[in-house]
């Protein structure tokens, strides 16, 4: 269904593709268990899931031989998802809305940019560089403004969202208006990516290599984040969204473990910025506005608030589908807000609820 | 084991609590009784931390904690169940247990410690995977202090636990904080119940507008003719 829809070009046909999306969506409303029912079949079958998924995103590029920029959605969309994945563990981990989460992905971006344009730093190297800029000013700005909450926080960290894109507009050295071009490709053992892949008899268009590469990266971040969900942290997080002075009452140092998320996050945006620079080799002040931050808010608020596999749903859901109506380009900023809006009112937790905290066996064999 | 020494704090230029002395040993139920204002969460806030004591100083087992981070002080073997439970509501039973368990190292001693709880609260057991805002309020009391003896503190602060519970539960969990104590954890009783608290304490304070009016054995107290008149007429 996924190939097919990728395939259409028809204004008509997607139109009536978003009426059944919108009927679907009323049964589901109608079957409020069908969250519930599908958390458990992922969980009972996680192993199967992940094989499986993983067989079918090897797979996919074969499909899209054809039609490389396809792929290059799909690579979008698994940007999204690390991004989202991050902007999740803030918004419902720990009860952050930040609005400013595109700042780190652009911190990345132009952190890799400028080392490899104008210092020849290879990839692998730039990923830690973008991610550790991200980390440190992360760091800084977390110090200062993690002493707001809620609305307050919310407000200040879409200013700085604002604050970066306003610095790199303007500054000269990070290329202002005109973006930083030329980003050299990365290049595995010599094996730059910008080639098409020969791979089991067919040439595999050059899209393909940076789609395995940010498999890789996905599946680290989803385990990641996967674990840091069930673990104590990921349960500290929670009670500090619930009630900050409760938690503290129960030991928590509330403000060491929300700089830690914070940081965390802010990590993940950096080196999804840093993918991104790479894999299109050319970016600009626009592609990080704030615009960016909200597109994320929406994915994850979409998705399913703490639920791993919905925020990765809402991504590529919000990646995909604005790509497909590109003739309702001019409209893309209403759809974004019109998602979140609907889905506020009718579904807060999102298409996936909440997974409840799995223990491991021993306390599970009795309980 | 712990003590408040001359202990004042204030809210800007309001004082609140004026000199108060308290002193609470080690394996015995201590009550701070007092009316609506009196100035008791207050006392509770400062010995957690929450609000930083102007002067005096409170001291728990040898060390002067009257400055420190609220969640250092917990770190020291406190546990505590607020006014109103302050449950973490959107998140299980077990979530909540657990959190409690922040000195807890390991799930098989989270285990011994989640079933000396269900000792006392046996209805707990049933209840573990359904989210803490669907409990009843009686439930989330016993959640709540089920949350608070899961680290086994060496002292349990309890803020009016029977606030807003049914006669019969109120009963219940008089017993069960007895309970609690003669397992060994020193309890810090604040009630406005008096006649209960009374009836299972070993000593207690009143306290009034910030400053300590009455304070002894439980059997001082019944006799004074401040709680009589005050607390315990019929």
């Amino acid at each position: 269904m996924l190939v097919a829809f990728l395939k259409i070009e028809s204004t008509w046909v997607l139109t009536g593709f978003l009426i059944l999306l919108c009927f679907l969506f009323w049964v589901a409303k109608k079957f409020e268990n069908l969250g519930e029912t599908t958390n458990r079949h992922f969980t009972e079958h996680r192993i199967f899931a992940v094989v499986f998924g993983l067989m079918l995103a090897f797979v996919i590029p074969f499909f899209f031989r054809a039609n490389p920029y396809a792929i290059h959605i799909l690579i979008m969309s698994g940007l999204a998802t690390i991004m989202s994945l991050g902007l999740n563990l803030q918004i419902a981990g720990a009860g952050l809305p930040n609005l400013g989460f595109g700042a780190f992905y652009g911190i990345g971006a132009y952190t890799s940019a400028l080392l490899s344009v104008h210092y020849g730093i290879p990839f692998f190297a730039c990923i830690v560089a973008g991610g550790g800029m991200a980390v440190l000013l992360s760091f800084f700005s977390g110090i200062l403004v993690l002493r707001t909450t809620h609305a307050y926080f919310a407000l200040i960290t879409m200013s700085l969202g604002m604050i970066f894109y306003l610095l790199v507009v303007n500054l000269e050295w990070t290329g202002g208006p005109n973006g930083i071009a030329n980003i050299p490709p990365p290049s595995v053992g010599g094996f730059a990516l910008t080639s098409p892949l020969p791979l089991m008899g067919t040439e595999l268009p050059m899209q393909t290599n940076f789609f395995y590469l940010l498999l890789v990266f996905m599946m680290g971040t989803f385990l990641i984040f996967s674990r840091l969900h069930q673990s104590r942290f990921g349960l500290n997080l929670n009670s500090i969204r619930e009630d900050e002075l409760a938690a503290s009452c129960f030991g928590i140092d509330h403000v060491r473990a929300k700089l830690s998320c914070y940081c965390l996050s802010s990590f993940f945006a950096g080196i999804a910025g840093v993918f991104y620079a790479h894999f299109v080799s050319f970016i600009h002040p626009s592609n990080f506005s704030i615009h960016l931050s909200f597109v994320t808010l929406s994915m994850v608020i979409l998705g399913g608030m703490n639920n791993l596999l919905g925020v990765t749903l809402g991504a590529v859901a919000l990646t995909l589908i604005p790509e497909k109506f590109r003739a309702f380009q001019d409209y893309r900023l209403v759809l974004y807000a019109a998602v979140v809006i609907f889905m506020l009112l009718f579904r807060p937790k999102g298409l996936l609820p909440e997974k409840v905290r799995r223990y491991r066996r021993k306390v599970n064999e009795v309980w | 084991m712990l003590e408040l020494i001359d202990v004042s704090t204030s809210y800007g230029h309001v004082g609140i609590l004026r000199r108060v002395n308290l002193r609470i040993d080690d394996g015995k139920i201590v009550s701070l009784l007092g009316g609506n204002g009196a100035g008791k969460t207050t006392t509770l806030k400062a010995i957690l931390g929450i609000v930083k004591a102007r002067e005096g100083k409170i001291r728990f087992e040898e060390t002067d904690i009257q400055n420190w981070q609220t969640n250092r002080i917990i770190q020291l073997g406190m546990s505590v169940v607020p006014e109103g439970r302050r449950l973490f509501l959107e998140m299980t039973v077990l979530d909540n247990l657990h959190m409690g368990g922040m000195r807890v190292k390991g799930e098989k001693e989270l285990k011994e410690r989640l079933r000396k709880v269900f000792e006392i609260f046996p209805n707990l057991e049933n209840q573990l995977r359904q989210y803490a805002g669907t409990l009843s309020g009686g439930e989330q009391a016993m959640v709540a202090i089920g949350r608070g003896l899961i680290g086994n503190p060496k002292i349990l602060l309890l803020d009016e636990p029977s606030l807003g519970l049914a006669p019969i539960l109120v009963e219940e969990f008089f017993k069960a904080i007895k309970r609690i104590n003669d397992e060994g954890t020193t309890v810090f009783l604040i009630e406005q119940n008096a006649r209960k608290a009374l009836s299972i304490s070993t000593t207690g304070y009143v306290l009034q507008k910030g400053q300590i009016v009455v304070q002894g054995s439980r059997e001082e107290l019944f006799e004074s003719d401040l709680i009589k008149k005050a607390y315990l007429r019929n």
